[in-house]
């Protein structure tokens, strides 16, 4: 917990450093230039499949803004229950220095939810509703918090290859560039807190779950990493982009090996570190 | 075939695909799919993507009970008993 305490704390000083005011960073035009690409093509979720291949590059860019529109979507489903959960834990039972960064943790996210929020609003008219449903479930001593954080790691470890890649893709369109950029350079902080304390619980509590418990949050993990992937192939974006055939397109995407190669990548330094702190003992099959 | 029995036997058969270790037969109308394990919760989001791809009409995560999911009889009632 001593290496977490320091970390949140250098954390925390360069958030401070980076205080930062969404509602004047960016300039919004009144409408978007969609012959330039809102989203970088290469990820684009069927990208590489025939059928994305048969879309001449009008269509591909029109894909891509509804795309864009998507991620953002789920930036902003994935930061409320962030929102809510850091919200939750303030003052638990952690050190002052823990508690400190997860008022930034906080503000950062709602500045970010501000930002995605007005860009499918004001373009796409809309932000696409989430289709994840929170169950209740009985937890083992310390499994809900760390399930918790894992869920942040892996939700923000995806979001942030698409951040850091889109952030320096002088193809997108400069509002689509400067908002990943903006995020990017949040998420990176985000996710070393993440990291620290996702493998601080874990050492700390999985020692006392019987093999039962361990293997729920191993299959937990495991399901919540596909499931926050299909997040990724939005029927409802497949159809706004004019094509036919969306749930089936969804389907086919999840299972086309193109598709798969692209999620084994994104996903490979977040497995990773899964199995490197023996939380998870293989690779999961997105 | 009915049309209730038979949307009952597309979604067992959904089910049973999607579902790491459980066969079609095992399924039953009022089997506790969720309580049961046979299907998990972050499995529903993708059972909402199928549901509305059955209807052709968007689910509202917000006003829909986790209860609703908890079987075959529940999923059936809250989504097509009215069209059916």
């Amino acid at each position: 917990m001593a290496k977490l305490q320091q970390i949140a704390a250098k954390l925390s000083a360069a958030s401070l450093k980076r205080l930062s005011n969404p509602y004047t960073e960016f300039e919004w035009p009144e409408a978007l230039d969609l012959d330039k690409w809102q989203f970088s093509p290469d990820l684009i979720s069927l990208y590489g499949t025939d059928v994305y291949n048969s879309l001449d590059q009008g269509q591909q860019k029109r894909l891509a803004f509804w795309e864009a529109v998507n991620f953002f979507s789920i930036n902003i489903h994935g930061e409320k229950a962030l929102i809510q959960g850091l919200a939750d834990r303030l003052y638990k039972k952690w050190p002052a220095e823990i508690s400190g960064y997860l008022h930034h943790f906080l503000d950062e996210e709602n500045k970010h939810m501000t930002i995605f929020g007005t860009y499918c609003e004001r373009y796409g008219h809309k932000v696409y509703p989430d289709k994840k449903l929170s169950i209740p479930a009985e937890y083992s001593a310390g499994e809900e918090d760390f399930l918790f954080f894992a869920k942040v790691v892996i939700f923000e470890e995806l979001v942030d290859r698409y951040n850091s890649q889109m952030g320096r893709d002088d193809r997108l369109d400069e509002l689509a560039r400067h908002i990943n950029e903006y995020h990017h350079n949040d998420e990176s902080r985000h996710l070393a807190f993440g990291r620290e304390i996702s493998r601080n619980l874990f050492e700390e509590y999985s020692a006392h779950w019987n093999a039962q418990t361990l293997a729920r949050v191993r299959g937990y993990l495991t399901d919540y990493m596909a499931a926050t992937w299909k997040e990724y192939y939005n029927p409802d974006v497949y159809r706004d982009a004019g094509l036919d055939d969306a749930y089936e397109l969804y389907e086919s995407a999840l299972v086309s090996p193109v598709c798969k190669s692209h999620r084994d990548t994104i996903s490979a330094n977040c497995i990773q570190f899964f199995i490197d702190n023996r939380i998870l003992l293989e690779a999961p099959d997105l | 075939m009915s049309k209730e029995r038979e949307i009952k036997q597309v979604l067992k058969e959904w089910i049973a695909k999607k579902s790491k270790d459980c066969d079609i037969e095992s399924i039953l109308d009022d089997t506790l799919i969720l309580e049961k394990r046979i299907i998990t919760s972050v499995q529903i989001m993708d059972l909402i993507l199928y549901l509305e791809s059955l209807t052709s009409k968007p689910v509202n995560i917000n006003q829909v009970q986790p209860g609703i999911f908890s079987s075959i009889d529940s999923i059936y009632t809250a989504f097509f008993a009215e069209a059916g």
